[in-house]
């Protein structure tokens, strides 16, 4: 299956009359989109801000972000937006450089933030795109788990939007994934056969009903399945929780697979998985995944990532543990979340982890012209631990003190970041 | 400007004498003595060492509160900016005393300490995680470059500079973990890590596996029928309205319930607060994260002897250890002074 993703560069956007691109400028009609977002009926009205890398902006409250995709073969999230369907195969155009940023108004207590300027720029990918910032506000006495499906809907119909402006502008740079079913997927023997093991949800919060996560699936009751790499890429997965889809179109495991693929290594595919809550379950999907990659896929080894909690720390350590019991050879990807205690669940046997960073390092972000998103941050800014529900209310413009993993794209589950961590 | 330095040393190298002065108590000189004047040299213009102090090894571990009492009340009418103690190379009672009196120094006169000694010293075991310690070696011809160390890493301490790395600045890894810039992304080392691993090369795992003291169990309880069984759980469950204000994530604390003469977790008077999970299930039926009326049945049919008369929570959700041990002692003692001989311990 092939995948033909090009990528039409934009250098700027604003606001204008039509939205269409010219010369790597995106101009966007504001009115044009609000009212096609206003259709939700749960939302009272919705606003659209745009910010640039290095303006002096924070944009707070953030739920998901996704960049702007249009498939011109085929449905768009498909199950979440569109129809049924199928995505990876085909030609889809993106947006480089610009990304749709979600807003939850509800979530007063969220502590997602993107700073646009100053030392987090460093940090995150996004913020160094132009962000279009949705602000759907929900009518009164709306649901609050209703609303944000509503408002991950939303996102999704901007990104579309947004890349639809792209559909017959020439990529300035088209990105190849092609991989060969798997029976003839053998690859020069030389080369070892590598497998990615993708927990894509733990349910300690479970999926809603109507949520869509896998091709509009709620994924309840998700067994292991092995996929084609380019449906994740493609917009088939959206995260519930824990992980911004943008990192889903842009999956690190998946492109650095990709890259080295047929040069030091043959990408011999990817199993979705999730971590369910209990441990009968935890240790049947474990099983399954590796026995799937090891007799479906023919994995020499894999590498595994999570999404979630501390909990999901043990369906990966048993996922580890499996894989290496079938023969195969394992690495994870797990982020470490406080500098005192580490990872506490880490058997003897498991000898091979990449830590994408700590969550919990603090950093210092100056005081900021402009806000978007909200007004007020839930943040203690002398002890960004303190949990507490009685912290005052603190201005999101002031400098504040949060931790790295309060930024948006620092540091993702899937292996996205540019840190490392050392002791002290 | 100049820094005043007080710098500490044993009775040995205070150059009082040997083991047979092993027990004089706590005194102090002004200026340098012995490893003095390598520190002295090693902080150029960048300081003075203003007074030695010194104690017996002995005096020190078998005074250990006394001493460092009476040594902060003595350092502190230095006014110095920087506490030096050492280097003990291999010598454990001296390597004890020099990160006790850092410690001390660095929380009670919060001025900036370093000590040296070797990395298996006693005292680096018992002190490292809240002090920099050099790591000096055993071989007292490493006293010179040590102290330079010292000095080095005491100024940056003073002038509040940023810290290097352990390897770079020559202390010994605190247990404290931070991030830094990788030269290359987490998804290219897992793929390099992976790659070694199946062509049989070595290679090194970015997290070391955690270590924790191990506990003991308490031997299994010989008769229910007359056991005192209490209910404890980090599923966080607290009154309605959460008066205690127990943390979601990250608890300090606990909350003790009264349940006494309560029959069943009633839904309006009960709330789950912990960020780990979806607390709408315990909400809807406290009792399945505390399963009091399921207690309550088997003390009625006696196959216990009595629920005891408080449920002690806490939010379980990414507890530091610390607090964790803490609030785990503090609930244990509890349980024990009221004559608790069984806990039923639910989690989420």
């Amino acid at each position: 299956m092939r995948l033909d993703l090009g990528y039409v560069h934009i250098g700027d956007v604003r606001f204008g009359a039509k939205t269409s691109i010219e010369d790597h400028f995106l101009s966007l009609d504001r009115r044009e989109l609000i009212s096609l977002l206003e259709q939700e009926s749960l939302f009272e009205r919705v606003e659209i801000e745009i910010a640039h890398p290095g303006d002096s902006c924070r944009i707070i409250h953030v739920l998901d972000v996704l960049e702007p995709r249009y498939r011109l073969t085929g449905p768009n999230f498909p199950g979440a937006l569109d129809g049924n369907g199928l995505v990876g195969d085909g030609e889809t155009r993106a947006l480089k450089n610009v990304a749709v940023v979600e807003t939850d108004q509800l979530a007063p207590r969220s502590r997602s933030i993107i700073d646009m300027s100053g030392p987090a720029r460093d940090y995150s990918p996004i913020a160094n795109t132009h962000n279009v910032v949705l602000l759907p506000y929900p009518k009164p006495g709306v649901d609050k788990n209703d609303y944000r499906l509503a408002v991950k809907k939303a996102g999704l119909k901007a990104a579309v939007y947004l890349a639809a402006a792209a559909r017959n502008i020439a990529p300035d740079e088209t990105r190849v994934f092609e991989l060969p079913p798997v029976a003839f997927n053998q690859g020069p023997k030389e080369l070892p056969r590598v497998a990615y093991i993708f927990p894509i949800h733990s349910h300690q919060h479970p999926t809603q009903q109507k949520e869509a996560v896998f091709y509009g699936s709620n994924i309840h009751g998700f067994m292991p399945t092995a996929v084609h790499p380019n449906e994740i890429l493609d917009g088939a997965l959206m995260f519930s929780y824990s992980a911004f889809t943008w990192f889903a179109q842009n999956h690190p495991v998946i492109l650095e697979l990709y890259r080295r693929h047929n040069r030091d290594l043959w990408f011999a595919g990817i199993v979705l998985t999730v971590a369910p809550v209990t441990i009968s379950e935890k240790e049947r999907n474990a099983a399954l995944a590796a026995r799937l990659a090891k007799e479906t896929l023919g994995a020499d080894g894999i590498i595994a990532t999570k999404i979630g909690g501390g909990a999901v720390d043990t369906d990966l350590m048993m996922i580890y543990t499996r894989a290496e019991e079938m023969g195969m050879k394992a690495t994870l990807v797990i982020m470490e979340r406080y500098p005192d205690t580490g990872i506490t669940f880490v058997p003897e046997n498991v000898n091979a982890l990449v830590t994408p960073g700590l969550t919990r390092d603090p950093i210092t972000l100056p005081s900021v012209a402009r806000v978007v998103g909200g007004e007020t941050l839930h943040l203690d800014n002398s002890n960004p631990d303190n949990t507490n529900p009685d912290i005052p209310p603190l201005p999101a413009n002031r400098e504040i003190t949060v931790w790295i993993g309060d930024l948006v794209g620092a540091i993702s589950q899937v292996g996205a970041s540019r840190l490392t961590t050392y002791m002290s | 400007m100049k820094i005043r330095v007080v710098h500490y040393l044993n009775q040995f190298f205070a150059q009082i004498g040997g083991e047979e002065k092993a027990d004089i108590g706590p005194g102090f000189k002004d200026g340098l003595v012995g490893p003095g004047r390598a520190l002295q040299q090693a902080l150029g213009d960048n300081g003075d060492v203003i007074a030695t102090i010194y104690c017996g090894d002995n005096y020190f571990a078998e005074h250990q509160e006394q001493a460092i009492d009476e040594q902060c009340a003595r350092i502190a009418e230095y006014k110095p900016d920087l506490l030096i103690a050492g280097p003990a190379f291999e010598s454990g009672r001296y390597g004890i005393a020099c990160g006790a009196i850092c410690q001390a120094a660095q929380q009670r006169l919060g001025i900036a300490a370093v000590a040296g000694m070797d990395e298996d010293n006693v005292g680096a075991s018992l002190h490292r995680k809240n002090i920099y310690i050099v790591n000096s070696g055993t071989s007292i011809v490493r006293m010179v470059p040590t102290l330079q160390r010292m000095a080095a890493l005491g100024l940056k301490l003073v002038r509040q500079e940023a810290i290097g790395k352990p390897a770079d600045e020559g202390y010994l890894p605190r247990g404290i973990k931070r991030n830094e810039f990788a030269a290359k992304p987490p998804a290219e080392r897992a793929v390099d890590m992976l790659l070694a691993k199946l062509r049989g090369d070595e290679f090194l795992s970015e997290i070391a596996p955690p270590k924790f003291a191990g506990g003991k169990p308490a031997a299994p309880l010989r008769n229910l029928k007359s056991a005192v069984i209490a209910l404890v759980t980090d599923g966080g469950l607290v009154l309605e309205g959460n008066p205690d204000k127990i943390e979601p994530g990250r608890p300090t604390r606990f909350t003790t319930i009264p349940v006494a003469g309560v029959d069943s977790l009633d839904a309006d008077k009960y709330d789950a607060v912990h960020s780990g999970y979806d607390t709408a299930f315990a909400n809807r039926d406290p009792n399945r994260v505390v399963p009091l009326d399921t207690m309550r049945e088997l003390e009625r049919d006696g196959v216990i002897g009595k629920l005891h008369d408080f449920v002690h929570s806490t939010g379980g959700a990414h507890a530091a250890v610390e607090n964790a041990t803490l609030i785990g002692r503090q609930i244990a003692e509890r349980l024990k002074a009221a004559g608790v001989s069984g806990v039923i311990l639910t989690s989420t």
